[in-house]
Parts: structure tokens; C-alpha cells; sequence
């Protein structure tokens, strides 16, 4: 195997390990703000993963553009251009996310334009501007499936607690928790799914190696 | 001086923890009769079902920690039993029942189980049942209507006379009412002659220290004496406050959890007045009727720290106390010589 | 004098009331998941409130000036996010220029300070409540005091967890997580019910 494929095939592992074991929001505890605040309904939590995909992609996208630039040009100049780049794409990200839930800039408020400033590209623009522009693309696809999934199983929980109902179709529950969708109800709910999460991704790691060590016993045997 | 003070046995001693718990239970047992005495059985059914549901979740919550259940562990009983005495006695069972569980599950068993809690497992269950659901919580039934024990008693409820206060008016019980407890409250708190004797008989028997519930409960009596929060006189916006406040209960059973008391003497006589201050502060400015488990939440977050504070605080005077000493001697020893 | 009194009431309101992290959870992910030290996370909470306090400034100043426009909601949350920027860059150029040593040391906290949920959310409530300049100024400063708050009972938090036998899945941030939530909640009598906004 060449060292290329070899890192291809490590990048596209390490992508895929984002969206459940290396759970950008659940395990490393990146963009939290508008998990917590933002989604206690299920169409609040999908506009909110549609505008975080159409935010983090371009930016991550740039910054792997960005490393290709000479060294004299400073740091802190291609983070104005990646801030600038993620404010720009809030626009177009409010008109497709009106598709889901019409009324989301409006009842999330400045919630939903924090998903601009979340912290998964700060933190991997850096590393992503030594990545081919493919690598960060997948990079970015693949928080973002992370934060789909994330979003997506937290305000579930939330909306079926607090509301009793699922996408806004009524359910057989009848007993509400109204404090899931309140602050503190969310620090709760995404405090026990990160532990809930890290505990799966635990006994996952041991069934595989276990595997490991018994499909190396029968080789030893043959 | 000494430097330091034998760590709280009970802390992690299971035998004695349990005679303390057992102590509590006992504590309780005369204000669930005052409960059974004014609303009937489902003041009882209240309490079991809530116990029912603490126990089992504990349980529940070890096995899945993976330990062995220890049946002298009855932490999870008080618990279960502390929540329903706060609460109405028409109370939906549903209330109870989650109450106990997220007190359970999210704050004793989060930080580590028994004796190890951030914070007091009762008080956060309860503030969790009135962020959810303060109307089933604050409404009454009248004494002596006696709600039904099964199904729901949603019926001829009205506030209290500690919504009153809360809104700034004057309660119209009579005087002597409100000492025996014979008005529209919580299902057991109620009466403050039975709390009183029940701080002596833990006082007595050494379940709970007395300097966390002394400055706290002097402190609050001298708020309400000297600042009442009503047009009042100070006496008798004491007998209001004390009455229908939930602080005095709270300030016996609640305050005193060794779970997250301070360790120290002197760190528990600061706890005290920390969370009296705490709980004036959210009775003015507050926007619940009952506000002595938030006040006293956020007075579980400086328990460590005042034990680390007197702690330094006391090394340092010890420390200034032995140079003086040895000075003192060198001088002695030098006219001596 | 009584405009002293409304400033004074307006910070301790943003310290207890509407802290930005307790009920807002506006500053969750530098104080709980980007591993600074001790030290720089208090560090990390001086330049935040440097930075929100100038930015609502800004903010409250801009304001009267974009009330007019048709859409104008829409494209605030953009404008704001550049403003950001251009202080970020005002910023780093002084300090390339004068102290290049400390920028190369701290870039990531100066980073995480400037582009955070807070410094926004400073600039976006001065518009859903209406302040004038000087009001805008005190909340901004308000939002990183708070923070500092938070910095300073989360500290509590973890030196109480660090001898308690947490559950391993619990350990690190979901207990965290937990117990700013209950801290949340104690704030909860004090509030009354909150969602977003």
C-alpha cells in the first residue's frame, strides 16, 4: 500500500469517527450554546444542523484554500477572512433553513446566528489549513453530520419531554416536563447523552478489541 | 487550637450513617402523621409511592454502576420521604414520582452516590418539580377535605397564605391557626410546634449539627423581626414568615445532609448564615413562592470553599499564634538567663 | 444619580438575573471543553469582557444609525460578526506591531475571545432590549463579568467533583455539564421560566 492510501484511507476513518465516537458537540463539548438554547423542538434542531453544515463546510473549505497562501501572510488575517466568509453565508443559510421551519431566525433570535461563530471551525481551521481542499471538505461534512446527529437525538428527547409531541404531530405521551426545554433542562439532557455517548463509545472500542485479539488467536492457530 | 478536626464520621461510615438516617426517618414519621391527620391516606400514599420510586431508582442506579446493593444504605428513604412533605397534598402522583427519580439519578448518583452529593439531592429534586410544574405544586386543598387517595384531586384547590406574602399582602388566618398549622400549605410543614420538637429530638440524638441550623434559622428570625417584608410588626411577621415559609423545615432537614455540609465548625456557622443571606435575597427579589431549595442549591456550591477558606484561615492564625508563643518563651528564657 | 442607580441595577442584573452563562449558556464552550489552564482561563475572561464591553459599545452606538432599513434583522447578525472581525484585526495589527511575543502565545485564547458566543450575544441584546449606548456599554461588561463568575463557581465545581467517585462515563464534561445545569436551576427561582430569545 502507498503512504498516500494509506493516509486517504486514515483521513476518511478519522471522518467518519466524528460522527459518533469523536462526537464534536457530545464528546468534545464544541458549539454547545446552540445545542442547549436552540434546539428543544426537532425542526429547531434541523434548521440549526442545516445552517451549521452550510456555515462549517465553506469555512473549513477557505481555510484549507487559505494554507496554500505564503507564510508572511499572518495568522490572525485568514481568521478575519474565515469569520467574514461564515458571517456571509448566514444569509443564504436563513432562506433554506426557512424551508424547514419558516419561523426560525425569528423565534430562535440571536441563537440561530451564533451558529456562525460556533466553535467547531475555530478550533479546525487551523489544522484544516493543512489539508488538501478534499480533506477539509470531508472534514466539514463530517462535523456536521456529528452535530446532525447530535442535534437531532437531544431535541427529540426535549421535544417529546416538554411538549409531548414529535416534529409537531402529537404523541401518546401525556405527561410534560416542561423544564426540558428551559436552560437548565438542557444542560441536563446534554450532560447525560454526553455521558450516555461516551459510555456506547466505550463498549464499542472493547467488543472491537476484543475481536481483534481472538481473530489474531485463530491466525495464531492456523 | 486544633488544626484539624476529626473528619465526619458518618461521612463514609456506613453503620453510623445508618442510625442517622433512621434518626431522620424517625423525624419524620410525626409530621407524616400531622399530614395523615389533616388530608388522609394519600398524604400516606404520597409518601410511599415517593419512596417507592426513590428506592427502586437507587437500586436501579447501582446495579447499573455496577456494585452490590447495600441494604443499609436508606439515604435513597429519606430522600423519597423528604419530597412529599414539601408539596401539596393533591399533588399528582406523577410529580412525586419524578421528582424523587431526578433527585436520584441526576444529582446523587451523578456526583457519586451516597455522601459524596454536590448538591442536596431532596432540595434539587423538589426545585425540579416546581420548575415544571409549580401550579400542582403551590395549590392546596383545604384541611381536613381529605382528597381521594387514588386518581387525581384537582378539585377545590386555592393558594396559600404564603402566596400572600409572596405578593407583597397580609395573610387573614387566624393566629392560632397558623401555629397549629390548620391553614392551606404544604402537606407536612405545616406545623411549626411538631418541626421544633423535631430539630430538638435530631439535635438531641446527633443527627445534625447544630451550628449550620443555628445561624441560619437565628439569622432568618432576626430578617423577619427587624425587616419585614409586609406592613406588619416584627412579632408578627415572625409568625407569618415561620409559619408558612418552608425555611424552618428546610433548615432541619435539609440543611443540616452531611452529604454537603462543610466539615468544619466554623466553615458550617458561615454555611448557615450564607444560606439564610441566599434565601432573603431570593424571597425579595425572587418569582416563586417557596424559595428556600434554590437558595439553598446555590449555598451547596460554596460548601467546599468555605471548608478551604477556614481551613487556610486557621492555619494562618495557628501560625501566627505559635511565633508569638516561641517569642514569648526566648523573652522568658532570656530574663532568665 | 438615578441613571447610576439603573446602570448599577443593570449589571447586577446581567451578573444573577440573565447571567450569560447560567441562563443563557452563552460562554459554555471555552469554560468547559477548550482546555486552557487555570490561569488563562481567567485571562480568557478579562479579554472577553474588554472585548464585550467594546463591541456592545459599538453596537449601541450603530444601532439608531440602521434602524430605518427595510430587512434590517436580517443582516445585522452579518454586519455585527464583520464588526468583530475588524476589531479582531485592529487588534492583532497593534500587537503584531507592539508585542509580537504575546500574540504568538496567546493567538488561540485572543482568538476564542473575539469570536465567541458571548461578544455576539453582548451586540444582539443591546437590539432586543433597546439600550442606549451607555446601557449597551454595562451589559456588554456585564456578560464578561459574568462569565468571570462562572469561571470562578465552576472552579468550586471541579475541586468539589475531584474527590467525589463520579461514574466513569460521568467524569469530565457530562458532570460538568450537570452541574452547571443544577446551578441553572438554583438561578431558576430567582428567574422564573426562560426560552430563547
Amino acid at each position: 500500500m502507498r503512504p498516500e492510501q494509506n493516509s486517504a484511507k486514515r483521513n476518511l476513518r478519522k471522518g467518519l469517527d466524528l460522527i459518533f465516537v469523536h462526537n464534536p458537540v457530545l464528546i468534545t463539548g464544541l458549539a454547545l450554546t446552540p445545542v442547549i438554547m436552540g434546539s428543544f423542538t426537532v425542526k429547531n434542531g434541523m434548521g440549526l444542523s442545516l445552517v451549521f453544515g452550510m456555515v462549517t463546510i465553506p469555512v473549513l473549505v477557505l481555510a484549507s484554500f487559505l494554507g496554500m497562501l505564503p507564510e508572511k501572510v499572518p495568522q490572525y488575517v485568514r481568521t478575519i477572512a474565515c469569520a467574514v466568509l461564515a458571517a456571509v453565508m448566514l444569509i443564504p443559510a436563513r432562506i433554506l433553513a426557512g424551508g424547514i421551519a419558516p419561523n426560525l431566525f425569528d423565534s430562535l433570535g440571536m441563537y440561530f446566528s451564533m451558529v456562525a461563530l460556533n466553535t467547531v471551525w475555530l478550533v479546525c481551521a487551523p489544522s484544516c489549513q493543512k489539508k488538501k481542499p478534499q480533506w477539509a471538505l470531508w472534514d466539514g461534512v463530517c462535523h456536521s453530520l456529528g452535530f446532525l446527529v447530535c442535534t437531532f437525538f437531544i431535541s427529540s428527547v426535549r421535544e417529546l419531554l416538554a411538549y409531548g409531541t414529535f416534529w409537531g404531530n402529537s404523541t401518546v405521551l401525556s405527561i410534560k416536563f416542561p423544564a426540558a426545554a428551559y436552560a437548565f433542562g438542557g444542560f441536563i439532557i446534554v450532560g447525560v447523552a454526553a455521558a450516555v455517548l461516551r459510555w456506547g463509545a466505550d463498549r464499542t472500542r472493547d467488543i472491537t478489541r476484543l475481536v481483534r485479539r481472538q481473530q489474531k488467536k485463530w491466525r495464531m492457530g492456523r | 487550637m486544633p488544626q484539624y478536626e476529626p473528619k465526619a464520621p458518618y461521612v463514609r461510615n456506613r453503620d453510623s450513617a445508618f442510625t442517622i438516617m433512621m434518626d431522620m426517618v424517625v423525624a419524620m414519621l410525626p409530621l407524616y402523621f400531622m399530614a395523615f391527620y389533616f388530608y388522609g391516606s394519600r398524604a400516606l400514599m404520597l409518601g410511599l409511592v415517593s419512596t417507592a420510586a426513590a428506592v427502586v431508582s437507587d437500586l436501579v442506579c447501582v446495579l447499573l454502576e455496577g456494585k452490590k446493593p447495600y441494604f443499609r444504605d436508606i439515604s435513597a428513604v429519606v430522600t423519597g420521604m423528604l419530597l412529599p412533605l414539601m408539596m401539596s397534598a393533591a399533588t399528582p402522583y406523577y410529580v412525586a414520582v419524578s421528582a424523587s427519580v431526578f433527585a436520584i439519578v441526576f444529582v446523587k448518583h451523578v456526583f457519586g452516590g451516597v455522601g459524596q452529593c454536590a448538591f442536596n439531592p431532596a432540595a434539587a429534586g423538589f426545585a425540579f418539580a416546581v420548575a415544571c410544574w409549580p401550579v400542582q405544586i403551590f395549590s392546596y386543598p383545604a384541611p381536613f377535605s381529605a382528597p381521594g387517595a387514588f386518581g387525581s384531586a384537582a378539585e377545590g384547590l386555592s393558594s396559600g397564605p404564603a402566596w400572600n406574602l409572596f405578593q407583597g399582602g397580609v395573610p387573614t388566618n387566624d393566629i392560632l391557626d397558623l401555629l397549629l398549622g390548620k391553614f392551606l400549605g404544604p402537606m407536612g410543614l405545616t406545623n411549626i410546634l411538631v418541626l421544633v420538637t423535631c430539630l430538638f429530638y435530631l439535635l438531641f440524638r446527633g443527627a445534625i449539627s447544630w451550628q449550620a441550623p443555628a445561624t441560619f434559622l437565628g439569622l432568618m428570625v432576626l430578617t423577619a423581626l427587624l425587616f419585614p417584608r409586609i406592613p406588619e410588626t416584627g412579632p408578627m411577621s415572625l409568625v407569618y414568615e415561620a409559619t408558612t415559609g418552608m425555611w424552618v423545615f428546610g433548615g432541619i432537614f435539609l440543611l443540616g445532609e452531611p452529604g454537603t455540609l462543610p466539615k468544619r465548625s466554623s466553615s458550617r456557622l458561615l454555611y448557615g448564615a450564607l444560606a439564610a443571606v441566599f434565601t432573603v435575597l431570593f424571597q425579595r427579589f425572587g418569582r416563586v413562592e417557596q424559595t428556600f431549595v434554590f437558595a439553598l442549591l446555590l449555598t451547596n456550591v460554596f460548601g467546599f470553599t468555605l471548608d478551604r477558606c477556614s481551613e487556610r484561615l486557621l492555619r494562618r492564625l495557628r501560625r501566627v499564634y505559635l511565633a508569638t508563643r516561641t517569642k514569648l518563651s526566648e523573652k522568658k528564657s532570656a530574663q532568665r538567663a | 444619580m438615578n441613571s447610576l442607580i439603573g446602570v448599577f441595577t443593570l449589571l447586577l442584573t446581567a451578573l444573577t438575573l440573565q447571567n450569560a452563562v447560567f441562563s443563557r449558556a452563552l460562554d459554555i464552550t471555552p469554560l468547559l471543553a477548550i482546555p486552557f489552564e487555570k490561569k488563562s482561563l481567567r485571562l480568557f475572561g478579562l479579554v472577553l469582557t474588554g472585548v464585550s464591553t467594546i463591541a456592545s459599545l459599538l453596537a449601541g452606538l450603530l444601532n439608531p444609525l440602521m434602524g430605518s432599513w427595510k430587512n434590517v434583522q436580517y443582516l445585522r447578525p452579518v454586519l455585527y460578526i464583520i464588526l468583530l472581525a475588524v476589531l479582531y484585526g485592529i487588534v492583532c495589527l497593534v500587537l503584531d506591531w507592539k508585542k509580537r511575543d504575546w500574540l504568538r502565545d496567546h493567538s488561540a485564547l485572543l482568538t476564542a475571545a473575539f469570536f465567541n458566543c458571548a461578544a455576539y450575544g453582548a451586540m444582539a441584546l443591546t437590539v432586543y432590549a433597546g439600550y442606549n449606548w451607555l446601557e449597551s456599554a454595562v451589559s456588554g461588561m456585564g456578560i464578561g463579568l459574568s462569565f468571570l463568575l462562572a469561571v470562578f463557581l465552576l472552579e468550586q465545581g471541579k475541586r468539589c467533583m475531584s474527590i467525589c467517585n463520579i461514574p466513569k462515563a460521568f467524569q469530565g464534561l457530562p458532570a460538568e455539564l450537570v452541574y452547571v445545569g443544577l446551578i441553572s436551576l438554583s438561578l431558576y427561582g430567582l428567574v422564573g421560566h426562560q426560552l430563547a430569545a
